[in-house]
Parts: structure tokens; sequence; C-alpha cells
């Protein structure tokens, strides 16, 4: 029982793959295909919907109730007959053929009272039960999909085994079932940005790239796009947003220089120990014995600061008076003023500072103490009033900073404007901010996010920050906003009552963008959202095309291909240095950098999806040109070379490919294996129960005899094991002329001669990699089907599951009826159903 | 209450062999105590994780008797010899996880490891995200944590992320993460050693300020005056940003109304966080502000009671394990020493075996054949635990070696250290290796060995929790029910 639940693929697929895939069994319309009038609803009719309805189970009621509004208004009458057609079409196959079939091969086991493996399938198999009822076990029926694709069941011991033709026929019944699933683009979430995507979208949000590019992600956590993406934003990740945020800011954004006029009559001041505040019209202070004006001012940057105060005084007793200026309470300055109350004069001094917030008073130093006089003032229009004692008016006082540095080039670019001449500061923030905060959050903006925008620069403004810290407080608060740190929707009309709706122009701009570059849109997209044409047909294929020639398409090497074929790992892999000491950091960039430009080779008319599996050509520099044995190829760069070795090509056979799935010191064919039925056949093999050794713990005195292919032959004598093994090991075996960096050999690493013979289920034999690659091109369906499914949930951001596995069949179909290319597929996502819809539960 | 040495910038530079700017290091000051006032230290909660178990005939002692300092110790607890009588060893604790997994085949087994430690909850795919429960830490880090800069502080060894998905669809989280701030929020632990020193140490004082005051106080003499304006102004004492951050959350809340109800939650959990960012401001100003407000008065060091900050070295580049834990280690201690965080953990070893010769992943080890002594698996595993176990050692002497008021740093700690697993080999998380080090405050009886646990891993957990003052749920996880009957 343990085995049929755990133990995938003995590979009958492998033979069945030969057999020719049957046309899809329905007539439904293609949710793929973009029709005329905006985006389409999807395939189906009413029928299917009401049927989905009572199929969808509890917990999807809701959502199924308030989508049908929607397909129910907007569904036109002549698909109703095909989709009921369609459920009749799986009915009779259901009744004349599956049922049977699966009464005979399954039913033994997998029934009420048995239910081997927790597997029952008595209720799919009682000849009362109506088709409604047996659509409404769509999770049972994966199971049932998943163990026949693999071929794992029925298990091998068993007499009873069906044919090929009856598998197929089976997986063709499964294939129409599907269909009638409702149409769903998956429930959308607003996505945080990940760490590449956020140092794009910093970098192109400030215009810099090259070598003015910053990397400011850099203290973020690794992470990877698409499925199982951690969207959550922890107080650690909070705080290195903010972090992230400044060190931008301080490198672009310089402070203005500073030049504050403060007028003391409007401050407030400490008179006699009497609290004073200052009068609004600016009515200047007339100073006497204990009198301190009090202020705080912003000196943004370190340096030489002028100080000018404009004062007049009445002296007495000959001697002159003096002024003391002071920040936190010591003195940085002191003047003499000589000039008479009614005239005067300007006093400079200057002083060195730190940068920061300061307090700041201005002390009458030598009163005497006889002459203590409450003070006198006078107006700025009027005549002095008398003063009875010595006294002094300070009229204004200005600070002018250290001369600042030049605005960096991206300053200049954001500053539209500066306050000046005819526009005041306000409005000169506006100018600059509005697009600043369109473009970080990628849509236009509310009329709330903007006024919460502007009222941050207000804030530093009143605070008395000069203009370009004023900016870039409110361009802080932009960056750790999260419209700006997650994608969010824009909201279009007359959506609010319902769940699935076409996304709009800003919003495909967005995904189109991320999945691509891996960054926000560019002027073109936004562009083409502004004038809400991106979603027409033509316009989207066209913008689709620009993007996959523009260089910033890399990303979808590096962020998907490198992970998807374990290539950034590279970098990191554990490797035996002893016995590979060429395996140096160059050579694991060249091995990473072939894979990179592998995958956007595929991009070319003149290549193939399936160069994947075999190939005939190869990207090499001077460094990995000797892995493949190849001396004539020079220098650091890429160069595609055609290979005339048959037993190279495609990532199979990749240095890179084979060195990360190897072990630090040896070859591992059964990793090797995994990465082929995992990666390109969306076969992935069950984990190994528990209590089974690993392979080397067999390395005993009694095993030193056998080779790692006898000794690996030792996991199948456990039959836990040999279900996955049968299929894994042959495969990895078929590679073992490559070492565990990738070069040729003959002999392996216990120095005896490599034998690269294998068999496959179905009688597939095969005695060198060049053949074994031959056997696969046979399952090169298999192959589009399973990267067509990675490129998917890498474009949505999430796993696959339902309806995305109808849309999954179309792309991959479409993919191969046109000719297996890369970017027809790159094409096919970006109008597929689930990317121009979204799915939002309110 | 009593008051701490203020670090001094010096002491702790000297040791880092590198510049590294910590304007707040000068200014560092003390968080007092909880409100009551008691004249106790405060109670500090260390978690430190391995992965895969031990392997159980050369870790557990041959009965209660024997685990003693002067006794034969089972080879894996040798390193343990000398804080042997600091720990108490606690055998046959039920976690509920054992292959309760989705998937039958022991699938909880390595997830549930570092998952289901501090959870007792178990590992769901929720469709490649994260769905199990708060762990035991981040219960202690909301309630501990509103004394201190840092509600807690996760370090890990390997700079392993949480996003992502394993082939078979769990979330990359369970096997990297061991503490859980919500059922749905996996915590990233901090890798780097500088940029936990940094987060430790952090210092706003880059940020413009707010017209009013600052780290640097109201120093005028006519003070009175200065502080009378910003009392006015209504926002005393905070800089421009957290004034800032403040708005941006407030412009957040509203964008509640725009989103559906999944964006709901992950924007709650964005106000959460930056909630915490503009508190843990407010918290570094309110420090500074009291340190600077305490030398101005001419506070002088009180020493004595209280050892001299601990130096952290930090690693050059390609360090091994044992010298990157030590440094983690000491951040920790540094941490706990300074009170700017009560609640730690140390988890996610990485490949480790580095210094051992070991190059492959080390969960491989974990499946050996414990009755051959000649299989290399099982040396090799007996090895890493070896190492596991000198960095727990390493960890407790050093809380052990600090003077904290009327005893060491440690008589003021709980250190839980432990694996999530029994036995790799097995996929059983049951009778896991649990030894809790530290006498909490005199509430944990340590010198012991109890072969036969009393109470599960909620029950451990929750008697911990409470241990450390923290108000205790009525269930913790998925089989705390009861203050574990096993500490004291």
């Amino acid at each position: 029982m343990f085995m049929c639940v755990t133990c995938l693929i003995d590979g009958r697929a492998w033979a069945a793959s030969t057999v020719a895939v049957a046309p899809s069994a329905t007539s439904l319309q293609r949710p793929s295909a973009l029709p005329a009038d905006r985006y389409p609803s999807p395939t189906g009719s009413d029928d299917v919907v009401c049927r989905a309805l009572v199929h969808g189970g509890m917990s999807l009621l809701l959502s199924f109730l308030m989508s049908s509004a929607l397909w129910c208004s907007e569904r036109s009458s002549p698909s109703s007959r095909d989709g009921s057609n369609a459920i009749n079409a799986v009915n009779a196959t259901y009744v004349s053929t599956i049922r049977p079939m699966l009464s005979k091969y399954c039913g033994e086991c997998h029934n009420a009272e048995k239910h081997k493996g927790d597997i029952n399938l008595s209720p799919l198999l009682s000849s009362a039960a109506t088709i409604d009822q047996v659509l409404n076990h769509s999770a049972l029926w994966q199971k049932v999909g998943s163990e026949i694709a693999s071929g794992e069941m029925p298990p091998e011991k068993s007499k009873e085994q069906p044919s090929d033709s009856e598998r197929q026929a089976l997986m063709v019944w499964l294939k129409g079932l599907r269909r009638l699933q409702t149409p769903d683009p998956g429930i959308t979430v607003m996505r945080r940005l990940a760490r590449s995507e956020y140092t794009n979208t910093i970098n192109d949000l400030f215009g810099v790239s090259g070598l003015a590019a910053v990397n400011a992600g850099a203290d973020l956590a690794p992470d990877s796009i698409g499925a199982g993406f951690d969207n959550s934003l922890s107080p650690l990740l909070a705080e290195k947003y903010l972090l992230a945020a400044d060190a931008v800011l301080d490198r672009f954004i310089v402070s203005d220089q500073m030049n504050l006029q403060l007028i003391p009559g409007q401050l407030p001041a400490l008179i006699a120990g009497v609290e004073d505040k200052g009068k609004p019209d600016g009515t200047s202070r007339l100073f006497s014995t204990s009198a301190d004006i009090i202020t705080q001012a912003n000196f943004p940057a370190e340096g030489t600061y002028t100080f000018r105060l404009k004062a007049g005084a009445e002296t007495a007793g000959g001697e002159p008076i003096r002024l003391a200026i002071r920040l936190d309470g010591m003195v940085v300055g002191e003047v003499t003023v000589k000039a008479v109350l009614a005239k005067s004069a300007t006093y400079t001094f200057k002083t060195k500072l730190d940068p920061g917030r300061k307090a700041l008073s201005v002390l009458y130093v030598n009163p005497k103490a006889v002459e203590t006089v409450a003070a006198a003032t006078k107006t700025t229009a009027g005549k002095p009033a008398t003063p009875k004692n010595r006294s002094v008016v300070v009229d204004s006082i200005e600070i002018l900073g250290p001369p600042a540095k030049a605005p960096s080039e991206v300053q200049r670019r954001l500053f539209t404007a500066v306050p000046g001449k005819g526009i005041g500061p306000s409005d000169a923030a506006r100018s600059i901010l509005e697009p600043f905060a369109t473009r970080a959050y990628r849509r236009p903006l509310r009329a709330d996010e903007l006024a919460f925008v502007l009222s941050i620069f207000a804030l530093g403004d009143a605070q008395d920050l000069t203009f370009s810290d004023s900016i870039k407080l409110a361009l802080k608060a932009i960056l750790i906003s999260p419209q700006f740190l997650y994608r969010t929707s824009e909201e279009l009309p007359g959506e609010k009552d319902k769940a699935v709706t076409p996304i709009g122009d800003y919003e495909l701009a967005t995904r189109l963008s991320y999945f691509l570059w891996g960054t926000m849109p560019d002027q073109e997209l936004f562009r083409c959202a502004q004038e809400r044409t991106l979603h027409q047909p033509e316009v989207l294929s066209a913008q689709t095309k620009r993007m996959l020639s523009d260089p910033r398409i890399r990303h979808l090497a590096t962020a998907f291909a490198m992970p998807w074929l374990g290539l950034d790992k590279l970098a990191d892999l554990q490797i035996d240095e002893k016995r590979y000491p060429m395996m140096t950091k160059e050579l694991r960039q060249a091995m990473y950098d072939e894979g990179i430009a592998f995958f956007l080779g595929l991009l070319d008319q003149e290549n193939l999806i399936t160069d994947v599996i075999d190939s005939d050509y190869a990207y090499v520099n001077a460094l990995t040109a000797k892995i493949y044995g190849m001396t004539e190829v020079k220098g650091p760069k890429m160069q595609k070379v055609t290979l005339s070795d048959k037993n190279r090509g495609g990532v199979i056979t990749m240095p890179g490919v084979l060195a990360v799935t190897s072990m630090p010191s040896r070859t591992s064919p059964v990793k090797r294996g995994k990465f082929i039925l995992a990666q390109l056949l969306d076969e992935t093999p069950a984990p190994p129960p528990a209590d089974v050794p690993e392979l080397s713990d067999q390395n005993t005195a009694k095993n030193a005899a056998l080779t790692l292919r006898q000794r690996t032959e030792l996991h199948r004598e456990n039959p836990a094991c040999a279900s996955c093994h049968r299929v894994m090991d042959p495969l990895g075996f078929g590679l073992e002329n490559f070492d565990a960096i990738g070069r040729w050999r003959d002999r392996d690493d216990f120095g005896l001669s490599v034998d690269a013979m294998g068999e496959l289920p179905g009688k597939q034999r095969f005695s060198s990699p060049s053949e074994m690659q031959h056997i696969l091109m046979s399952r090169k369906d298999a192959f589009v089907r399973t990267i067509t499914k990675r490129m998917m949930t890498f474009a949505m951001g999430r796993q696959m599951s339902g309806y995305d596995e109808v849309v999954i069949d179309d792309l991959s179909d479409a993919v191969i009826a046109n000719g297996y290319h890369l970017d027809e597929l790159v094409q096919r996502i970006v109008t597929s159903y689930p990317f121009l819809h979204r799915h939002t539960i309110k | 209450m009593p008051r701490f040495p203020m670090l001094s910038r010096r002491t702790c530079l000297k040791g880092l062999g590198v510049s590294l700017a910590l304007p707040l290091l000068e200014t560092m000051s003390w968080a007092a105590n909880p409100p009551s006032g008691s004249a106790q230290q405060p109670t500090r909660l260390l978690f430190v994780h391995w992965k895969n178990g031990a392997v159980a005939s050369r870790f557990w002692p041959k009965d209660e008797k024997s685990y003693h300092p002067a006794m034969a110790l089972p080879p894996t607890l040798e390193p343990l010899r000398a804080v042997l009588s600091e720990t108490l060893l606690i055998g046959q604790i039920k976690n509920p996880c054992q292959n309760l997994g989705e998937d039958k085949n022991g699938a909880a087994g390595h997830k549930a490891d570092s998952a289901c430690w501090l959870t007792c909850a178990h590992v769901k795919k929720a469709n490649g995200g994260v769905d199990i429960g708060i762990s035991a830490d981040q219960v202690a880090a909301e309630q501990l944590g509103q004394y201190t800069v840092l509600p807690s502080l996760e370090l890990g060894l390997a700079g392993h992320g949480i996003s992502g998905i394993e082939e078979h669809g769990y979330s990359k989280a369970y096997h990297t993460a061991i503490s859980y701030r919500s059922a749905t929020q996996a915590i990233q632990a901090e890798s780097n050693p500088r940029a936990a020193l940094e987060r430790l140490f952090s210092s706003r004082r880059s940020a413009p300020q707010k017209r009013g005051a600052g780290p640097t106080g109201p120093k005028v003499e006519t003070g009175k005056f200065a502080s009378a304006a910003a009392a006015a102004d209504g926002n005393a004492e905070s800089s421009l940003d957290k004034v800032m951050v403040d708005k941006v959350l407030e412009h957040a809340k509203s964008l509640r109304s725009h989103v559906s109800t999944a964006d709901k939650r992950t924007l709650d959990e964005y106000l959460d966080g930056l909630q915490s960012l503009e508190k843990r401001i407010v918290a570094i100003e309110r420090q500074q502000a009291q340190a600077e407000a305490e030398r101005s008065q001419g506070g002088k060091k009180k020493v004595g009671v209280f050892s001299d900050p601990i130096i952290v070295t930090m690693p050059m580049d390609g360090a091994v394990f044992s010298e990157r834990f030590r440094v983690m280690a000491d951040l920790m201690i540094l941490g706990f020493q300074s009170d700017v965080t009560r609640v730690g953990s140390i988890s996610n070893f990485g490949d480790c075996g580095g210094e051992l010769g070991i190059k492959e992943d080390v969960h491989q080890f974990s499946h050996n054949d414990p009755n051959r002594a000649d299989d290399p698996m099982l040396i090799g595993c007996l090895k890493l635990e070896l190492l596991y176990m000198q960095q727990v050692a390493y960890v407790i002497q050093r809380a052990k070696d600090i003077k904290d008021g009327s005893g060491s740093l440690l008589d003021h700690s709980i250190f839980l250290c432990g694996s999530g697993m029994g036995e790799g080999r097995h996929h059983n998380n049951d009778d896991c290796p649990t030894i809790v080090a530290g006498r909490g405050n005199g509430t944990i009886r340590t010198g012991r060995y109890l072969s036969q646990a009393k109470g599960t891993q909620g029950d451990l957990l929750m008697g911990i929790l409470a241990r450390a003052g923290c108000t205790v749920p009525k269930q913790f996880g998925l089989n705390g029910t009861k203050l574990s009957p096993d500490l004291s």
C-alpha cells in the first residue's frame, strides 16, 4: 500500500509517448485567443457554468455565485450548445469506456473496503453515479490522471495491465473533463516586488543604468519569483526598505544650500524669564537684558555657515552692545552692534558646523544690571520706541549654508521645477512628485494618493527643510508605500461588483513588464496604457515583440530559466577543489552565462524550444570550450558554435547543468535522472521514504568492488525504490560519460570504464547520450507542456491549478502547432485568459 | 531599578578590526524593566535549532543518574560537560507533527523539523504559501518585546530565503524558518553578521529631526522653553522619519477600502511591519535621548555587578561554520547584555560541514545506519552533531561568564536548544533532542536529565513562556495544554 501512494513513474509514459496525441475531445472555444470585443468571455456556456456551480463545492460557492452573474450575462447562446455537447461527450465516453476500464484495472484495490493508499474510487465506479457526481471529484480525477500519466498504476505486479491505447484514451478523456471547468484566472493578489524587481525598478524610476545603477536591493533576503513567493512584509524587511530608500535618496538627491531667513519678531523669546510668543506680522523685537530669542534650525550639511544679523542698538555708557548666537547652548559667534536703532546695519560672522537640527538662540551679552528694563518694541513701519536703556533691535537673521554640491544628474532630471519666480514651493513640489509617484505606483494616482504625497512635502517644508530635503522626504514616503512595494491594481469603472474582470491597461503594462523585464513599465508601455490601447491584440503583440528584442529580456533568462535549470546554484555550488581545481569562479560564471545565452538564443526564429532537449549548437567561451573539448575558441565572450559531437547539445549536456546535478566529488546519475524527469518532463519523483540510506552509504568493503552502476542498482532491489529509480537511473547513467563538471570521459570516478547503456520502459534502449536524447526527443510535446507550465507559473506568480491546466493544454498545443518557438509561447502567455484577467474576492 | 553601564564606543569597536559605523553605541542606554518594578533582571529567551535530530544511541545518556559532569557522557553530549550543571536534558518529548502532514509518507519529517519545533503545528501546502501557527518565540516577542528596541532577533547561519516552493509543493519557508509571526508569516533570519550588528545598534541620527527636540535633546539653558514649544507641537522627541512613517501608515490604512479580501491580509501584514518600524524608531530615539540625558548629568559607569560589553569580532570572508556561529552567538549575547532585545533565535545552520571536510548536503548524513560503526554516513553525522553541540556549549558558556546583576546572564535566561526531529533516518518528530539551559531567574531546575518527559513539546514551550513572564494562551499549538511539569 505504501508503494502505491509514494512511488511514481515506472515509465509507461515513455512507451505511450509514441502514440499520436488525439485532437482535443471538445470543440470549445479557446480562451487564449483574443476576440474583437475587449477580453473574451472564455470557454463554456451557461450550462457549464451552472454545472460548475453545482460541482464547485461549498467553499467555492460564493465566488462562483459572484462570477456566474458575469458569465451568464456575457455568454452567448451558440456556445451553450457546444458546452452541453461537451458534457454529453464526456459522459458517453465515461459510460462506454472509462468506467469499465477503471473497474477492471483499479476497482479491485481502490474500492470502499480496501481503499488502498487511501484512494477509494467507488463513487466514480458505481453505475448509479450520475455524470454530475462523477465530475464532482476533481481532486480524485487529478490524482488518477497523474498516476496514469506517470504510469505508476496499476502496480507492476498486477496481472491486469491496460494497453497503451487504453491509457491514452483515459488521458484524452481527462483532458476533456478538465475543459468543463469554469474559466477562472485564479485569485489575484497584490504582489510584493522581488529583490531583483525592486533593484531594477529603483534604477528605472531614477533613470540610471550601467555604471550609475545602484544595487538597492542588495541587503534584502534572496527570493525567487513564482510559486510560493513570500509576499509578507516583516519588521526586518520594513526596516531594510527604509534603509534602502535612505541610501538611494542620499545618493541621488543633494541638499540645497541652506538659506534661512528668520524674522526675530515672529519667533518666541524669553524676556526677563517670561515666555513671549512672536508676532505673525513680523514686528521686530527690542532686546533688553535677559531677552533670548529661541528657535530651531536644520543645518543640512557639514561645512561653513554664514550668519548675517541685521540689527541696530541704543547704547549707554560708551560700551558697544554685543550679541551672541548660540546653537544647542554653545556660543558659535558674536557680533558687536554699532549701528543706531534708526539705521540698522548688517553684521556677519562665519562658523563651521555639523549637520542636524539645532536650537538657536540670540543673546544679549553685555547688559548692565541696573539697566534691566522690559523690552520695548518698534513696528517695522513706525518709528522706534525710545528705549529707556541700552537696547538692541534685531531686524533679521540670515543663515547661509555652505555652497551645496552640484545637484546630481538624476536630481536635475527629476526636479522639473524649483521654487522661484512665478512658482511657489508647493506648485514646484507637485510638478515633481506627481509624475514620480505615478511612475512609482505604475498607474494614475487617486486624488487621496496625490494629497498624501504632497502632505509629506508640506511636512518637511513646514519644518524649514530645504526644498530638496522636503522633496526627498516625500520621495522616501513613496518608496516605502505599499503602492510602490506592491503591485496594486487601478480601479476601473463598473468593476465593483464583479469577481472576475479584465485587467486595466496599466495593470497589463505592469504584468507584462515584470514578467518579461522584471521591472516597471517603460515610457512606451505607459503610453499605451495611458491611451488605453495596450489590451488590443495587435498592440499587445507588437509591444511583446518589442520587449522580446530589448536587452532587458535577459530578466526572463536570469529570473525564470536559471532557477528552472538549477544554474542559479552554480555560484555557491560545493565542489571538491582538489579533484576539480579548474572549477574557478570564472568558470562557474561562464557556465552560467552559457545557460543565459542558450535560453536567449531560443528567442531567435532559427532556434526551437526543443533545442533544450538536443541541439547541434552550443554557446561557449574560452573557458567552457575546454570543457567541451574545443580548442579554437578564444576570449571570455559567449560565442555560438556548431557542435560536431553528436553526444553534446541541449541543456542536458551543458557543463553547468551537469555540474549542479553532481555531488561535490563525483557524478550522481540519480540527480541527473531526476533533473530530466522533474525539470523537463514535469514528473517529479516522490521523495525517498525514510530509513533508506543514501547511495554512498553502501561504500563498504563488501561493495567496494562494485561499479557505481552496480551499487546504484542495489537501490532497485528494494521495491520501495525500484519504481522511481528504474526510470531515473537509466537516464542518469546515460550521462555517465560526463564528469562532475561536464567533461567527456571514458572512465568513471572510480576508474572503471563508463557504461552508458540504458533501457527505459517500453524496451527503449540506448548506449550513448546522443541515443538517449533521441528517445527524449520523442517526448518533446511533454517537454513543451512542462516549459509552458513553468513559464505560466512564473508569469502569474502562483501555482497552477484547476482551470490553469486547461490553459496550459491550449498554450502548449498552440506552440506545438506553430512550430515550437519560444517567442510563440511568450506571446500565447501574455494573451492567455489568466494573464488578462483578475479574480478578486471582495 | 538597576542601571547598566553604558557601552563605550571604543570598547565595542576595538574588537571589530574593521571600521564600522556604530553611531548609537556611544549613547547606548538600557531599557527599563517591566513595570512590575521587580528588582530582578529580565528573563531572556534564546532558541537554538539544529536540523535532523541526533543519532539516539550516541546522544541519550543510559540513565538519569549518569547525566553528571563526573560521569561518562554519551559521545555527542561530551562538549556540554563544562556546562552540564546549567542544563536540563529532556527525553521522550511528544511533538504532534509526526507523520501527519498532508503526505502520509512521513512527509512532515524534515519539513516539520524547523517549522514545527516552535509552533507545534502541522505544515500545510497552502498553494505554496505558509500556513502553520505562531511560534513560541514570537509570542514572547509580542509581549517582552515592548520593553526593548528590538522585540526579537532572529539570526541564521545560512542565507537561505523563505521565498519559493519546494518540489513537492511545500513552501521553502518550512525548511528555513523556525519563527512565525503569525500562521501565515514566516520570519527570515538575518544571516549577515554586519547587518545584525547594525540592526542591534542602529541609529536614526541621519534623519532630519522634527522641530521641537531630537536625540540630542534640548540643550539650551532656557530648555524649559524649547520643551514647552515641543509639547505644544504635540509631537515631542520625534524625527521627521517617524512622523513620515506615521503618515504613510495612516494613508496605507485608507488603501484597505480599495483592495480585495485577500489583499487586505497582505496589507495588514504590511501595516504591522511598518508599525513595528515606527515603534522601533521611537524606541531608538528614546534610548538615545535617555542616554544623552544620563551622560549630560555626568553619569559614570557603574562597573562591578555588570560585565563590560563583550567584544564581537566580525568574521572574515570564508570563515567556517563554527567561527560564524560564534559571531552570531556573541551578537545575541551582546543584544541580551545591552537589553536591546530579550528574545532571540539562532537557526538555519545550512551546509556547515566544511570545517569537517564534509562538502555534501548535511541532510543525507542523517540517513545512516547506527548499527554499523564503519558507515561513512554515520561517521559524518556524528561529527556534525558533535559540532552542533560544541556551539550549544559555547553559547551557554558565554552567557554563564557574563555578570548580570546578582548572578550571571545565564541565570536570568532560558535557552532552548534542540532539533525538531528525533532521528533523521526515521523521519520522526518525537523524542527530539531537547536541552534547556539557564535558570530563568530561578524558575528552572537544571543539572538534570529527565528521561521521560511528563509534558509535550507544546507544554514545554508554554512552560518556558510563562517562566519568562509571558501571558500564555490556554492552548499552544496542537498539543500545548498546560505549563510543562518538567522544568522546575
